[in-house]
């Protein structure tokens, strides 16, 4: 038996809409090794967002089941989860009308204020913001400083799995290149586990060991990075590369088409 | 020249009270396109690109006020935000970020499509529906008449920024002002919507200015290139040879640190360190001497003007050496 | 709103975003100075005059400004300046409870239908809408008989009527709220059910509660107010408005100040809240935006 820190093992969740049923997720199965990162690529629609609320115990598996460090994943009233997650919209995932320290120190609850006050305000520091700005509320950071403020609040719950849902799809690029760096740089000395979901193959390739397509909820191709982005064997996966690539690369002489 | 669309000087500035109007927030930013042609204004958040586009259909946000000139084909040029109001909906057509903000939730989309031109009594309603039809064809739905009767609801995030495109064309404008058209869209479908707004671009010979944050997909559409940061234009060219040889050191970065298929997995990303001031902030010198990898004293006194360095227009006193150093 | 109309959204979005920030400050600061100067003058009538019950049969129905009566005296000699004083607090003491009571009520059932969903939701909507179903008049009625002249059973019955609209408001804003990331990010935490709706789903209603609470705080006075002039709320010895218009009536036509100063201070404290009430929505209301940003 590998030592695989995240398992899922025929995942299915079926939803009811209206009077119709819909499978946002139909028989998923995968591992992830501990300290890799596996990037999650699909579409709106693929049922990736799903996926981080069942890693995580927000919600619960129609049939199937999903195993962190061989215990299954549910949420426990009292101790922060063991799958912590970093949202799309960064001004979402905080509280407005609290403090950042707060935010980050909720994880927290078993030590007295002043402990928590200290653990929050180093995380802060570690990824990035000032000790003048921890008294602030959400409304004035950046998108890139608030989804900083989240990774510190996920940090701080010492979870052995970071789901990451989009984390950087609404930020400027070249913020986004901060988030990711931070989260490659903060990977290596802490050695969480990754489930990365992104509709950018770009992206992905930055950050992944592994890479697992997912379409109408189904898994269509899953094989190791490097192999991957080489040749991906699926038709759909072949697509979702092909659309991705630039036509134009920077760096090299294009062919005009003149108006 | 039938088609083409010529910027002057165009500067936004806070309304200061009575006489003295603030100092320069954003500009001046100046370029001629001639019809046909795509001129991509990017630059990340703050930086003004969204402001710019507003001054040019006239409607900027309260405090705020243009000065310079806007030239629509061979018309009599523009100087104020009423002039250009005016246009719109005739000469200038625009698309949104979000389909559906387009739309009345109420109504089905089909009358949606025609009411503006037949508001403005540009052509008649047997004309208007067919033109709207033919559009709705070129935009890739065979049905256009029963796409008509479907309310904005029943539509995909794809089906309706087609038919919001479609409705921005009906008058056929001469300038069509884009913004972030593409980015709530997924990816498969983006390169199919910027290549119909291409298709129709040229084939009415109208000027399209697309604003965007993603570098690589406009420059792939456009021929003109404007890089703004924090309200000034700080590099201005041919698409392919900015992305080629980029002269201003953010354009540079930015481009390294935009993630690109290809290249190693598991890299560490070029990013640029600290943040974008906003337009606001006055800035003396350069106002990108803070980030700037080969800042000089100098950058921090003197504010580099727009010049040209070998077929491009970059606003930095290093731009030679920033242009060795990537060669 | 076609994109050819967007121009005149946009631009109706700019108009109404200049008028509404003069009106933001407007309409609270109005509101507030109308209630404020009613609690003064409820405070100064009881420093100046007598005891509002005190009767004085030698100036029995005393028009205005005779006699140390500033606005006259009812057919039993009592000062109706006093009384119109001691009324205003009376209307502030019952809107006060009454809100304080439908609120904390009300939102606690809306809270937990909103975040608990389910069968729970069910069961607490239905028993809203079977309260809704009953006229409050022939409730009131039936009361009058077991409930006489206590302010404490007033100020429940009119609560009773009074706590659907909070429960709708918390839980339908509950519903958008408890969607957010943060309130995830709390689960996951490990905070309890019961933190996460006072630390995160709390603090998102608050404006709105209060919104609410201003208009309902008239519309308890109202209450109180018609159900003493009906006899049916509050007799002597306390002081209300209503009670007094209802003597002030029989003797309208002689006698015009015994209805009419009750009948304006009431009328003014219905208008102060209301204006308090859209004021703190103004001034939290942000969402004029034009479609761009």
């Amino acid at each position: 038996m590998t030592d695989a820190c995240v398992v899922a093992e025929n995942l299915t969740k079926v939803y009811r809409s209206g009077h119709r049923l819909v499978r946002a997720l139909d028989e998923v199965s995968f591992e992830v090794q501990a300290g890799q990162t596996l990037a999650v690529i699909g579409e709106s629609g693929s049922g990736k967002s799903t996926l981080t609320r069942l890693i995580t115990g927000l919600e619960l598996p129609t049939t199937g089941r999903i195993l962190i460090n061989g215990a299954p994943a549910r949420l426990r009233s009292g101790r922060p989860a063991s799958a912590q997650l970093i949202f799309q919209d960064p001004a979402g995932s905080l509280n407005p009308y609290r403090k950042v320290w707060k935010s980050v120190a909720e994880p927290l609850r078993h030590l007295n204020r002043r402990a928590r006050r200290s653990a929050a305000a180093e995380m802060l520091v570690r990824v990035g913001i000032d000790r003048d700005r921890h008294e602030d509320r959400p409304g004035r950071f950046s998108g890139g400083q608030l989804q900083r403020i989240a990774i510190a609040r996920t940090l701080v719950a010492r979870a052995d799995v970071l789901l990451c849902d989009e984390p950087t799809s609404a930020l400027d690029v070249s913020v986004q290149a901060q988030i990711l760096n931070l989260l490659r740089e903060l990977q290596q000395d802490i050695g969480f586990t990754c489930v990365f979901v992104t509709h950018d193959l770009a992206v992905a390739q930055v950050v992944a060991d592994h890479i697992l397509v997912l379409r109408d909820g189904r898994v269509r191709e899953m094989a190791g990075a490097a192999e991957f982005f080489s040749g991906p064997r699926d038709p759909y996966s072949r697509a979702l590369v092909a659309s991705t690539g630039n036509r134009r690369q920077p760096a090299s002489p294009h062919g005009e088409d003149a108006p | 020249m039938t088609g083409g669309l010529h910027v002057s000087n165009l500067t936004i500035r806070r309304t200061g009270d009575k006489q003295r109007a603030g100092p320069v927030m954003i500009g001046p930013v100046s370029f001629a396109a001639g019809g046909g042609s795509t001129v991509g204004l990017v630059g990340e958040t703050g930086a003004g690109k969204t402001l710019v586009l507003r001054a040019l259909m006239g409607l900027l946000p309260a405090g705020f006020e243009m000065a310079g000139e806007v030239q629509i084909g061979a018309d009599a040029p523009h100087q104020d935000s009423a002039a250009l109001r005016a246009e719109l909906g005739r000469r200038i057509g625009v698309v949104l970020q979000s389909p559906f903000t387009a739309f009345d939730p109420l109504r089905p989309v089909g009358a949606q499509v025609t009411e503006g031109v037949l508001r403005r009594k540009l052509m008649s309603k047997v004309a208007a529906r067919e033109h709207a039809a033919g559009l709705l064809r070129q935009m890739g739905f065979d049905q256009p008449n029963e796409l008509g009767k479907l309310f904005p609801n029943q539509l995909s995030g794809g089906m309706a920024q087609r038919i919001a495109i479609a409705m921005s064309v009906m008058p056929s404008p001469a300038v069509l002002l884009a913004d972030e058209p593409t980015s709530a869209l997924d990816a498969t479908l983006r390169i199919r919507v910027l290549e119909l707004l291409q298709g129709f671009v040229r084939q009415q010979h109208a000027v399209l200015v697309m604003v965007s944050h993603d570098l690589g997909l406009v420059a792939d559409f456009s021929q003109q290139l404007i890089v703004l940061y924090s309200g000034r234009v700080v590099e201005s060219g041919t698409a392919g040879e900015l992305l080629a040889r980029p002269r201003h050191p953010y354009t540079q970065a930015l481009i390294a640190c935009t993630p690109k298929l290809g290249l190693d997995g598991g890299r560490e990303l070029p990013s640029i360190a600290g943040s974008v001031p906003s337009p606001l902030q006055r800035i003396a010198g350069c106002r990108f001497a803070a980030r700037c990898p080969i800042v000089t004293e100098r950058c921090r006194t003197e504010e580099p003007l727009l010049r040209t360095v070998g077929g491009a227009q970059v606003a930095c006193h290093l731009a030679e050496k920033a242009l060795a150093r990537h060669d | 709103m076609s994109a050819i109309n967007l121009p005149d959204t946009l631009l109706r979005g700019e108009r109404s975003e200049r008028t509404a920030s003069r009106h933001r400050r407007g309409s609270l600061t109005a509101g507030l100075i109308v209630l404020g100067g009613m609690l003064v003058f409820s405070v100064a009538a009881s420093l100046a005059g007598g005891s509002a019950s005190h009767q004085d049969l030698a100036s029995a129905l005393a028009p205005p400004g005779h006699g140390g009566h500033l606005f006259g005296a009812d057919a039993l000699g009592r000062d109706v300046m006093s009384w119109v004083g001691g009324g205003i607090r009376t209307s502030f003491e019952v809107a006060v409870c009454v809100v304080a009571l439908s609120a904390a009520f009300g939102c606690t059932v809306g809270i937990l239908a909103g975040y608990l969903g389910g069968w729970l939701d069910a069961a607490l909507m239905r028993i809203a809408d079977i309260q809704l179903s009953i006229p409050p008049l022939p409730l009131f009625i039936a009361a009058s008989v077991i409930i006489v002249n206590n302010l404490l059973s007033l100020v429940i019955l009119i609560s009773i009527v009074g706590w659907v609209p909070y429960a709708r408001l918390c839980r339908a804003r509950t519903l958008v709220i408890r969607e957010r990331g943060y309130v995830a990010a709390a689960r996951l935490a490990g905070r309890r059910r019961g933190a996460i709706a006072v630390l995160h789903l709390l603090p998102g209603l608050t404006t709105e509660i209060a919104v609410l609470a201003s208009l309902q705080a008239g519309i308890a006075l109202l209450w109180e107010a018609g159900l003493s002039f009906l006899g049916l709320g509050l007799q002597p010895p306390y002081v209300s408005l209503g009670f007094l218009m209802s003597e002030g009536k029989e003797v309208l036509s002689q006698a015009w100040w015994v209805a009419t100063f009750p009948g304006i201070a009431l009328a003014l404290l219905v208008v102060g809240f209301n204006l308090t009430g859209d004021g703190i929505r103004d001034l939290f209301n942000n969402d004029v935006s034009g479609g761009l940003r």
